[in-house]
């Protein structure tokens, strides 16, 4: 008994130390940061990432030392890889357009149509989080509404029947967005280019033509793998193959 | 045998000897050229002095020689030709030319010209070569077949001159170089082995008429052909001293070889001779734009004028408004960008769609670039339209100039779809943010769980469907229940009048019993059905209560307690009334329509 006492005593100080030290690194970094010594800042964070500390202002930082440094394409990267874990931060995204607008002379975009983009747009404004917990409150909502409903006079509650199969449905559709943000932010689907000016291939061969070229700073979606290739879609809707050394996964 | 070789001298000098003038032509507008020979016949010619061409440019003479043998007679000719460019209007006598021919004087006929006003210059095949007569003494006097010498000599005959427009040009500032190829010699297939870089400027070659007729220069006190080949237009991109490298070519020339035997032009050759060599370097100071810039500053250098126009200044919602900036002017057009303008919100603005026109011919880069937006309103109101700067600096004046487009005012008309007006205050929300530096770093925040897929979340979204199904068979007796007496209060009308049929068809004297018990029971049944009440709690009290609560009215109730009463009487006392039967049947058909009514309009 007293052993695992003892044990459990040592893990939780373990950790602690393990916590700290993860703080006073970070702080050490902030400093380095303060005092414009971005090099030395951006080795202490990329520590801290080795360590397996993916926070999201362990990323933001390192953006912000990269778009010091002027190397806007690293800074886009290391923002996109922050909005990623937290997305919808204003203070991310506006770094992160800053660091576009330096990083690259034009931006590859694509008119959708307004409705499916702005749908888009608003899912991707919240993480798998936001997502997870509206979907439970709906949820539980319907399921009260159904129970209120149950307890009923026969004949009455209508209102209560229908407001709760209307939620049951959205909590559906909201249980499949949560988890497909879920999945796109544990997974790689897209990444940045850091190659200035990247060459896009019709096929992933070295020796294939080049269909176009892409500025360093550009974010891509990753479709498809083979070998050393990329396939990749540009904001545009162009697709082709691309060399896994010029661009890295957000 | 010597005696024939003299028979045919003696033969051939008994011919008479001639010596002709010939033009071409006897009128001819000043800006053609024509030849002029002079011809000796059955002569040696051994001197020959041309005539004066007062009002003449003279180039030449070239010869030939024409000896044939016709039946053992050897007829020789022998003639010098030149090429006359008539100076001005009129009419011109060409004096004699006068030459010894066989040791005897001879005098040739005199010619008239006229030389009639300009005219359009057709193509006229006049390519060769420029036989100075000074040029042809020149020449003679440096007869030799070195290698080197033949290089020098080459060189003063064909060369290539790269002339800047000027030396000293500002930043940006156009500066042209033509390139001009002089020559006095044939020569074929002439190529440019190595063009300059160009490094630090912008260049824009001009379009060179290739096919027109070299021009006669005279360049260092000698007549050339004088063919410009390239011309092209530099943009300095930064200040400093360059230095255009030079341009390298290569070709075969053809070069008159004096005959080693005889000292005379006349016997000389031309000989092929491969000839490469370079144009002159040429030194360019760029010189900065002076400082301080404008903010407004475009970088554009040159000449410009400017031009900014909304279509219209009142529109509808929707309907597009097209604004058109134009530049037109000399200087370098192409680095112009589309000006950057912030326009209202409310306004859909597409990127401007870019004309551009340049001319490329003549020495100045010059046209127009034309930058048009569509700009879409989205909702009614006055606004105003951004103003704008253009600023250029002009290298003539060496000042920067400004041109302004005003705030311009433009109403629209109506108003936008709700749906539109929610996305735009979205939109807002994200873009109020004109913050141009980044924002500083975060302090240290532990990594969040993404929550979805634990067993927390799990649970949260399992015990919820759990609960349901709980409650859902909690309830499932009474809602077994309720479903029977939704059924039945749906079914109530249709069964008491299924009855009252049934009753109907009881109405007579024999079955009066049975009439009122039928009648009785649809009434008893509807109440029930419809109210929800137990057979066991019917009574009149009860159903006149429960139909006062869903607001059936009180001379309702009433009537249906007399005909209650009424079958009651019937169906307990003995004596009975045809008539009676018949008042019954149709109240209770009345009473049930009604209040069927009554209870659906009050109740839903």
């Amino acid at each position: 008994m007293r052993s695992v006492k003892t044990y459990g005593c040592l893990v939780l100080l373990l950790l602690a130390v393990q916590m700290s030290f993860a703080k006073s690194q970070f702080d050490q970094a902030n400093t380095c940061y303060k005092n414009k010594q971005y090099t030395q800042a951006i080795h202490l964070y990329r520590e801290l990432l080795q360590k397996g500390d993916h926070s999201v202002s362990v990323y933001y930082n390192l953006g912000n030392c990269f778009y010091q440094l002027k190397e806007f394409p690293k800074a886009v990267l290391y923002y996109e890889k922050a909005l990623k874990h937290d997305p919808g931060n204003e203070k991310i995204e506006h770094n992160l357009k800053l660091a576009q607008n330096k990083a690259l002379t034009k931006i590859e975009t694509s008119r959708n149509f307004f409705v499916t983009e702005f749908v888009r747009n608003f899912v991707r404004e919240y993480g798998a989080r936001v997502w997870t917990f509206v979907f439970l409150i709906v949820l539980w909502i319907s399921v009260i509404f159904f129970i209120i409903y149950f307890n009923k006079a026969p004949g009455t509650g209508y209102f209560y029947r229908g407001s709760a199969i209307t939620l049951l449905l959205f909590a559906v559709l909201l249980f499949f967005i949560a988890k497909d943000r879920y999945e796109e932010q544990a997974s790689f689907v897209s990444a940045v280019v850091l190659q200035p000016n990247a060459e896009l291939k019709a096929e992933p061969v070295q020796g294939a033509k080049t269909t176009t070229t892409i500025e360093a700073g550009n974010k891509v979606d990753l479709l498809d793998k083979d070998a050393e290739w990329y396939k990749i879609a540009l904001p545009n809707g162009k697709e082709g193959w691309i060399d896994e050394r010029s661009i890295v996964k957000i | 045998m010597l005696a024939f070789v003299f028979l045919l001298f003696i033969s051939s000098v008994s011919f008479a000897q001639r010596f002709i003038a010939t033009a071409e032509v006897k009128e001819i507008p000043q800006n053609y050229t024509f030849d002029i020979t002079y011809t000796a016949e059955n002569g040696d010619l051994e001197k020959f002095t041309p005539p004066k061409f007062d009002g003449f440019d003279a180039y030449g003479p070239s010869q030939s020689q024409n000896i044939s043998i016709v039946n053992g007679h050897m007829s020789k000719s022998m003639s010098y030709t030149y090429t006359l460019q008539p100076k001005k209007q009129g009419d011109f006598v060409i004096p004699a030319a006068t030459a010894i021919i066989n040791g005897k004087t001879m005098q040739s006929n005199t010619l008239t010209i006229k030389v009639t006003a300009v005219q359009k210059q057709a193509q006229q095949g006049n390519q060769g070569y420029i036989q100075d007569p000074f040029a042809q003494q020149d020449r003679r006097k440096q007869r030799s077949t070195d290698e080197g010498d033949i290089k020098t000599e080459v060189a003063k005959n064909m060369f290539v001159v790269v002339t800047p427009s000027k030396r000293a040009v500002y930043e940006g500032d156009q500066l042209t170089l033509s390139y001009k190829l002089y020559f006095r010699i044939q020569y074929q297939g002439l190529n440019v082995i190595k063009a300059p870089s160009y490094d630090g400027f912008l260049s824009e070659e001009f379009k060179v008429d290739q096919d027109q007729e070299p021009a006669i220069e005279i360049y260092n006190g000698k007549k050339y052909y004088a063919q410009e080949f390239k011309r092209i237009a530099l943009f300095p991109q930064k200040d400093g001293k360059f230095t255009i490298e030079p341009m390298q070519f290569a070709g075969t020339v053809f070069i008159q070889v004096p005959d080693p035997f005889f000292n005379d032009p006349f016997f000389s050759t031309l000989e092929p001779y491969n000839y490469s060599f370079q144009s002159n370097s040429v030194d360019i100071e760029v010189i900065p734009l002076p400082k301080p810039q404008p903010a407004n500053f475009s970088g554009a250098v040159g000449k410009f004028s400017f031009s900014a126009n909304y279509d219209k200044t009142k529109a509808k919602v929707n309907e597009p408004i097209e604004l058109k900036v134009s530049y037109t002017g000399t200087g370098n057009l192409k680095l112009i960008q589309a000006p950057k303008l912030e326009f209202p919100e409310e306004f859909e603005a597409y990127d401007p769609k870019v004309k551009e026109d340049y001319a490329t011919q003549g020495s100045v880069v010059s046209g127009s670039k034309t930058f048009e937006y569509v700009l879409v309103p989205q909702d009614g109101g006055k606004f105003t339209m951004p103003a704008y700067e253009f600023g250029y600096f002009d290298p003539d004046k060496k000042n920067y100039v400004t041109f302004k487009i005003p705030e311009t005012a433009i109403e629209v008309e109506g108003t936008a779809a709700p749906s539109v007006n929610l996305l735009r205050i979205l939109k807002r929300d994200k873009q109020d943010s004109k913050k141009s530096e980044i924002y500083g770093i975060l302090s240290y925040e532990e990594k969040k769980d993404v929550f979805f897929g634990t067993p927390l979340f799990w649970g949260l979204t399992i015990s919820p469907m759990l609960l349901f199904v709980a409650a859902f068979f909690f309830r499932k007796r009474d809602y077994e229940e309720s479903e029977l007496l939704l059924l039945r209060r749906k079914k109530a009308t249709r069964m008491a009048m299924k009855r009252l049929a049934t009753a109907k068809k009881l109405m007579h004297p024999d079955k009066e019993k049975a009439f009122y018990n039928e009648v009785i029971r649809a009434l008893w049944q509807y109440v029930s059905d419809k109210l929800y009440i137990r057979p066991s709690d019917l009574s009149k009290e009860n159903i006149a209560h429960k139909l006062s609560e869903r607001h059936v009215t009180e001379d309702r109730i009433a009537a249906l307690k007399s005909m209650l009463d009424t079958c009651e009487q019937a169906l307990f006392s003995q004596e009975g009334k045809a008539d009676n039967m018949q008042a019954t049947y149709t109240g209770a058909i009345d009473w049930i329509t009604e209040t069927d009514e009554q209870l659906t309009k009050k109740n839903g």
